[in-house]
């Protein structure tokens, strides 16, 4: 399958919505899941390991998620976006992870994602001082998204970095849109007491505005 | 606009997401609402500041290990796509385990009250075996008790047999 995904790979840079290459999943055509799988692989990958942040976990969330989508392929109606279906999976698959506490069983990993820190550490325009204050900063925004109740979180991190709309969120977390604006409020807030002391000039260069 | 109205309306304000008169309405808030204002200006600060929290790119084992995740779950033993074949329609769970628990308690019944002739067999000597060992006697004390032999001593002695043995 290794060979296939390798052989399928240029294949799958093909063009159609998500929910025109989800049919063809259906009908049996495996390029169509790899272009998916191309699209929404890093995402997922992001989402997730910002709901466990433990990079591995994440990587062995995201590939149940997609394994679930690819078993489900027979029974699926393009009813609902496919991003809103994706992430509503992810979401279930990431929330019990967290509520099985398994993640105790990683939390040695849990204050030091390597990933973090080795971007951090890499990055050459910053000097040695600076580099440290900005893996502080990055551990203390982690640390307040953790301690945020889970759907609260899950919220924040779909609206914030996953960019899907209220509709989408309220989808994916089974509620309404007033419900998502609300839990979102409630996070924003949480998070504006506890990272108050942070707010400043930033180190590195500007980020996204929403 | 009341302030405990913002609730609704502030991160959608931020996103630009209102309608015009909405818009308007939370303006005119914020311009009379100090603490309303300083809010979402903190909301928008957060904001900002989450973007610090950069991505990850995934490892390039992705693709292998969902590769043999999809493999171990699909039907590609021989054992699975024969039971495919002869129950094509898959019963639903409790119905397929009830059925299931069902038969083997009756196999288990039917073993249970059908006793073979081995049963038998090795069911009397395991008889003889307790009644000598329970009685605390060796085999040759059980022989000398047995009736065709309650007469050892006539025949140990006698003369006929005692020649014979010379």
């Amino acid at each position: 399958m290794n060979m296939v995904f390798n052989k399928l790979y240029m294949e799958a840079l093909i063009t159609g919505t998500d929910a025109e290459l989800m049919l063809r999943v259906k009908e049996g055509d495996e390029s169509s899941f790899v272009g998916l799988l191309l699209r929404y692989r890093k995402p997922l990958v992001n989402y997730l390991y910002r709901m466990v942040q433990n990079a591995g976990v994440a990587e062995e969330l995201a590939q149940d998620v997609f394994l679930r989508v690819y078993r489900a392929r027979h029974t699926y109606e393009p009813t609902a976006k496919f991003t809103t279906w994706l992430y509503r999976i992810a979401t279930h698959v990431a929330l019990n992870h967290l509520r099985d506490g398994r993640i105790a069983r990683k939390s040695d990993s849990l204050d030091e994602p390597e990933n973090a820190t080795a971007r951090i550490l890499s990055n050459g325009e910053l000097s040695a001082e600076e580099r440290l204050v900005a893996n502080d900063r990055e551990r203390e925004i982690r640390d307040a998204i953790r301690a945020l109740p889970e759907k609260q979180k899950a919220a924040v991190l779909l609206h914030k970095y996953q960019e899907l709309d209220y509709k989408q969120i309220a989808d994916a977390l089974d509620c309404t849109e007033s419900a998502v604006k609300s839990l979102l409020f409630r996070a924003y807030e949480t998070l504006r007491v506890r990272l108050a002391h942070l707010v400043g000039p930033r180190l590195a260069g500007e980020g996204r505005t929403k | 606009m009341k302030c405990h109205e913002m609730e609704n309306y502030a991160i959608a304000y931020l996103d630009e997401k209102l309608s015009s008169r909405e818009q308007a309405a939370v303006q005119q808030h914020l311009e009379r609402c100090g603490a309303c204002a300083s809010r979402l200006k903190s909301f928008s600060e957060i904001s900002n500041m989450l973007s610090e929290w950069e991505d990850i790119q995934p490892s390039n084992a992705f693709h292998v290990q969902l590769d043999r995740k999809i493999l171990e779950s699909a039907p590609n033993n021989w054992w699975q796509r024969y039971w495919s074949q002869i129950m094509p329609l898959s019963a639903p769970g409790p119905v397929f385990a009830s059925l299931a628990v069902s038969f083997f308690l009756i196999a288990v019944l039917v073993m249970r009250y059908t006793p073979s002739t081995e049963d038998i067999f090795t069911g009397q000597q395991a008889q003889l075996s307790n009644i000598a060992n329970t009685a605390g006697v060796d085999e040759l004390a059980l022989y000398e008790n047995l009736s065709l032999l309650e007469d050892w001593e006539v025949v140990s002695n006698f003369e006929v047999l005692q020649e014979m043995k010379r």
